[in-house]
């Protein structure tokens, strides 16, 4: 067997669950997350510089889901306006009366880049010059999409106890400080 | 920073862990999959070198059939090759391995262009329409995965350019390509960003000074009909395209073609070949490019006497001791006076792009009366007299004179039986679209005497008090040569 493929089993033999739990986090959705996990693996091991272990691997994967779930279309027919930040906020009734499925649908009202960028600032905790260059994009566009997603999240869910300007300033900013915990 | 929100994301999270621990079916559904792209893409760049050799056995088989007389000169014609292997490198195998491409990076391999659209705009999901966009550069590959193994231009003495193309696998694999929409370009400075010039393109034809809109984008134009074919290791597309003379005569052709002709310029051809993807076309669109500085011959026959000493002109000038008039280099092919009757009574039509000239020596025609009628509900009459002021006997073609009426920025333009009403029919400040007909009648207007015309036309009342110009041919010592028209304008205004 060739190194590649080598590293490659060893890498989802040993991170495959907590790598699609990542995926699942960014997407939030089973289908999207098993095609964004096939898209990172073949983007990291066809480069012409394989991976040199599994941390190593991990990592680059991990990367490539970034980058890739900031490139998510939005569902077809679910374009959506950008939050009014005045407005009200709207009556969105919980599935089944809980907070965590009142949260769960919150998060579902976000576009796919707006949900990313929010995993990244809050579930790795990276600061938006982290997400910039974890994700490929301009740190004005992981601005853009942070105060979208929280000033939606906030209309949706006051509760919820965000603040723009934390997601804007906090966080670290050494990706490589940051690790996912195998599920 | 919210518990309650890191919890939410968190238990989403658990579930994807689960998912993977409890379903034997993610290796099936995500890592077999991916095993299997990667093979594909590592297989390809590491081949180039067995593909080289490939081409060189394929190539041989070419030159001996062609010897033979047996090769087709057919555009585009392509070999023998299977239609169908699913073993064929496809756009989303490729695209996994793509890097950001930008002009002098100092990097080689195989260079693309990645175009990214709604499903609804893509031509080739569907959309029932051509476009033209600037996407993204990117490297491919390490090696490049298909070459241009000939591009020869032949300038023709009338101004056809006909660029013949050969299009080979260097790959180790075979290649999923879309034969039916290769794009050709013909660029005149490839290394450079464009400057505003523009480029001219339609029917998967494109001429510029450079596809490089910016320094990280390309040019592509995406058209025609898809055609999917798998080409093997080796295997060559081969066609040819006619450009004619009016091709260059829109933005960023300056210079072009008679830089080709006297041999100081020496065109680059590119071909842009759409790869297909590994299911229905979607969002993305990935192009291969192959460029290699064409091998040119052949020139433009000399311009005839009777278009010597005929003086630049730009739009608005005036001058009391010459001619407005336009050279239509339209090459015999497009001339319409030297098409096939259709016989069904009706002259053809066709509006080129002329260059404004003036006639030195004095006027030659001048509009003595210029009206419209309005006839019934839907129709307009255009009606003119000019007379004969050079004092001296003209040829003219009575028959193809051409109506043009000039409504400024509207946004549209109707061209029917020798009269174009609408958008202002200037280019630029140098050329314009005029009329030029299959009919012809040429008469013999002695001094001071009248040659008058009447056009009808559908009814806008904005013509009413527009201006415009008509249009007369004048009938040359060398007439049967259809490479070139001069035409008589005559303007005219309403306004007032």
């Amino acid at each position: 067997m060739r190194t590649w493929a080598r590293t490659l089993d060893a890498t989802m033999r040993a991170d495959g669950a907590s790598l699609l739990a990542y995926a699942r986090e960014l997407c939030g959705d089973p289908e999207t997350a098993e095609r964004l996990l096939e898209d990172a693996l073949t983007r990291t091991f066809a480069r012409a510089r394989v991976p040199e272990g599994r941390d190593d691997a991990r990592g680059a994967v991990r990367d490539e889901l970034r980058r890739a779930a900031v490139q998510l279309d939005a569902p077809a027919g679910e374009a959506r306006e950008a939050a009014d930040p005045f407005a009200p906020p709207g009556p969105v009734l919980p599935l089944d009366g809980t907070d965590a499925s009142s949260t769960r649908a919150a998060l579902a009202a976000l576009t796919p880049r707006e949900r990313a960028v929010l995993v990244m600032r809050y579930s790795d905790g990276l600061a938006v010059p982290a997400i910039a260059a974890g994700a490929h994009l301009h740190e004005a566009a992981v601005r853009d999409a942070l105060t979208t997603a929280v000033t939606r999240l906030l209309a949706l869910e006051p509760r919820l106890g965000l603040r723009v300007e934390d997601a804007l300033e906090g966080g670290v900013l050494d990706s490589a400080a940051v690790t996912v915990e195998a599920g | 920073m919210s518990n309650e929100l890191m919890e939410s994301l968190a238990r989403q999270a658990e579930t994807g862990g689960a998912l993977y621990d409890g379903r034997g079916g993610v290796d099936d559904a995500v890592v077999a999959p991916a095993r299997r792209r990667v093979r594909r893409a590592r297989t390809m760049r590491t081949a180039g070198t067995l593909g080289v050799t490939a081409l060189v056995l394929a190539g041989g088989v070419a030159a001996a059939l062609e010897w033979q007389g047996q090769r087709a000169d057919v555009a585009p014609a392509i070999t023998d090759v299977p239609v169908v292997d699913p073993d064929a490198i496809t756009a989303d195998d490729l695209r996994a391995g793509t890097m950001e491409r930008t002009l002098d990076d100092g990097r080689t391999g195989q260079a693309g262009v990645l175009c990214t659209m709604t499903v609804k705009d893509n031509p080739y999901a569907g959309a029932n329409f051509s476009r033209a966009d600037s996407c993204p550069a990117v490297w491919v590959a390490e090696a490049p995965l298909v070459e241009l193994t000939r591009a020869d231009v032949v300038v023709g003495g009338d101004g056809t350019v006909r660029v013949a193309w050969e299009l080979a696998n260097v790959s180790g694999g075979p290649i999923a390509v879309d034969r039916g929409t290769i794009g050709i370009a013909i660029t005149s400075e490839p290394d450079r960003v464009m400057s505003g010039e523009g480029y001219t393109a339609g029917d998967r034809r494109l001429i510029a000074p450079s596809l490089w809109s910016d320094r990280g984008k390309r040019v592509v134009q995406m058209e025609g009909d898809s055609d999917l074919l798998a080409l093997g290791t080796g295997d060559l597309l081969d066609g040819d395209v006619v450009l004619d003379p009016q091709m260059f005569t829109g933005l960023g052709t300056e210079g072009l073609l008679e830089g080709m002709s006297d041999g100081t310029v020496h065109p680059t051809v590119t071909l842009q070949v759409r790869v297909a993807p590994a299911g229905a076309a979607g969002t993305d669109e990935l192009f291969l490019e192959a460029s290699a500085v064409a091998t040119t011959t052949g020139s433009m026959d000399p311009v005839p006497v009777s278009f010597e000493g005929l003086e630049p002109r730009t739009r608005g000038e005036t001058r009391d001791d010459a001619q407005e008039a336009l050279v239509c280099h339209v090459g015999e092919a497009e001339n319409p006076r030297f098409q096939p009757d259709d016989g069904d009574g009706m002259a053809n039509w066709s509006t080129p792009t002329c260059e404004a000239v003036w006639i030195p020596g004095g006027r030659l025609l001048e509009l003595t009366d210029v009206g419209i009628a309005q006839q019934g509900e839907h129709t307009s009459v255009f009606q003119w007299s000019a007379v004969n002021v050079s004092g001296r006997a003209l040829d003219l073609d009575e028959a193809s004179a051409g109506v043009s009426i000039d409504l400024g920025d509207v946004g549209y333009v109707s061209n029917s039986d020798g009269v174009s009403v609408g958008w202002t029919p200037w280019n630029d400040d140098s050329r314009r679209h005029a009329l030029l007909s299959s009919a012809s009648e040429p008469v013999t207007v002695a001094p001071g005497d009248p040659i008058t015309g009447e056009k009808t036309f559908e009814r806008d009342d904005k013509a009413l008090d527009a201006h415009g110009a008509v249009f007369v041919r004048v009938v040359r010592e060398d007439d049967e040569d259809g490479t070139r028209e001069l035409l008589l304008e005559l303007p005219w205004s309403l306004a007032g």
